[in-house]
């Protein structure tokens, strides 16, 4: 994992984007897509793994799944913006569950923005172009 | 007695509440490995690895459009599963006729198109509101759009829109999609609201569609307090006709 995480060569004025998802396939999926458009990516495979990467990252944005082993990704967005070093990262929910109880309290946890699965790496890349747009100036891939 | 009845009741609501979890996961479960699906096929699709070649693309616009079908499908059976439930709830809005029927026609022009068909709209002159629930109102008009479509070969579809007094009943919308396409026997013109019923199995594997379409159409005009019907000879094309009333009443949610 850790050699694709944010690797050097990478170009420091990208925005970083955490992708978080259990599943690999679908968690390569968007995180190929992201780089081929010029994003700089950090992959995490669960909640934990997310909220230690969020914390030593700093990424510009996260695209959080809900479903994860251990900590879930609502309850790993409730602890990302209560704290302070975190709280103003955009986290985008891309999600399987798609009913309104689902979204609902996706949203209740702070998430920015939510995505129902299948959503094609197009459309989340479109999310994130929004979300980062919002919160501070960036030279946008 | 009031407590063997309430137990039998508080079965039967332990089993929907089961259900309706089993279905949740089932519906995560299948969007999920879906997503890796599309996911990559549009990715191959945009070139993001180089370019395609023609049969290449050919394969991969395939595999793209058969987990869309299984998408469909999915939504569907949830529908209609929620529907045996009663789970399933009207929600009240007030909208204008002609313009969800506009509106519709634009979502599924790509579609239209491909088919290579034309799809003329005849709208009255007069606004057309009602008090129904546009949702359900939308689906049975772009099922009912998208049957046709699958069923007509080479010609036009129609959709007619207008009011009708119903004896002792209050005024009704009613839509009617014509289609120039195969027609059907009246043998089979009840058969066809039924889930999972085509004229011919053989249909299915070259028209598509799991034959869900009509069977939620006639459920959810039920719902709505209207009806629809088929008027249809072999080789003559088919009429579909909707009559909903224009207006119903909220109805309380059943829990």
């Amino acid at each position: 994992m850790s050699d694709k995480d944010a690797s050097a060569k990478d170009d420091e004025q990208q925005p970083l984007i955490l992708v978080v998802d259990d599943f690999e396939d679908n968690r390569e999926m968007y995180a190929e897509y992201l780089r081929h458009v010029g994003y700089r990516v950090a992959e995490a495979i669960d909640g934990n793994d997310a909220i230690e990467k969020a914390n030593s990252l700093s990424p510009d944005a996260v695209l959080m799944d809900l479903s994860l082993p251990g900590v879930d990704g609502w309850e790993v967005t409730r602890r990302l913006k209560k704290d302070e070093r975190t709280k103003l990262i955009p986290i985008i929910a891309v999600s399987g569950h798609t009913m309104v109880q689902h979204e609902e309290r996706a949203m209740a946890c702070g998430c920015d923005a939510f995505v129902a699965k299948p959503s094609l790496p197009q459309e989340v890349a479109g999310q994130i172009r929004r979300a980062l747009g919002k919160s501070k100036s960036f030279k946008l891939p | 007695m009031m407590a063997t009845e309430d137990t039998a009741s508080n079965k039967r609501e332990t089993e929907s509440v089961d259900n309706s979890a089993l279905l949740a996961n089932v519906s995560h479960e299948v969007r999920t490995p879906l997503n890796a699906i599309l996911g990559y096929t549009s990715m191959l699709l945009d070139d993001v690895w180089g370019e395609l070649n023609e049969k290449q693309r050919k394969s991969v616009r395939r595999i793209s459009s058969n987990a869309q079908h299984l998408l469909g499908l999915l939504s569907d059976i949830l529908d209609l599963t929620k529907l045996d439930a009663g789970k399933m709830p009207v929600h009240v809005d007030t909208f204008e006729l002609s313009d969800l029927v506009r509106e519709i026609l634009e979502e599924l022009e790509p579609l239209i198109e491909k088919a290579q068909l034309k799809a003329v709209g005849d709208f009255p002159q007069a606004p057309l509101w009602m008090e129904s629930d546009r949702q359900k109102v939308k689906q049975i008009v772009v099922n009912l759009l998208t049957n046709a479509l699958k069923f007509t070969p080479d010609g036009e579809i129609r959709i007619r829109i207008s009011t009708r007094d119903e004896s002792g009943l209050s005024e009704m919308a009613v839509i009617e999609v014509c289609d120039t396409g195969m027609g059907i026997a009246p043998r089979d013109q009840e058969k066809i609201f039924e889930s999972f019923r085509q004229v011919d199995s053989s249909v299915r594997r070259a028209r598509g569609g799991a034959g869900l379409g009509l069977a939620i159409c006639r459920q959810f005009a039920t719902m709505l307090n209207g009806s629809v019907s088929v008027l249809s000879e072999v080789g003559e094309g088919a009429t579909f006709i909707v009559k909903l009333p224009m207006r119903i009443k909220a109805r309380k949610e059943t829990p």
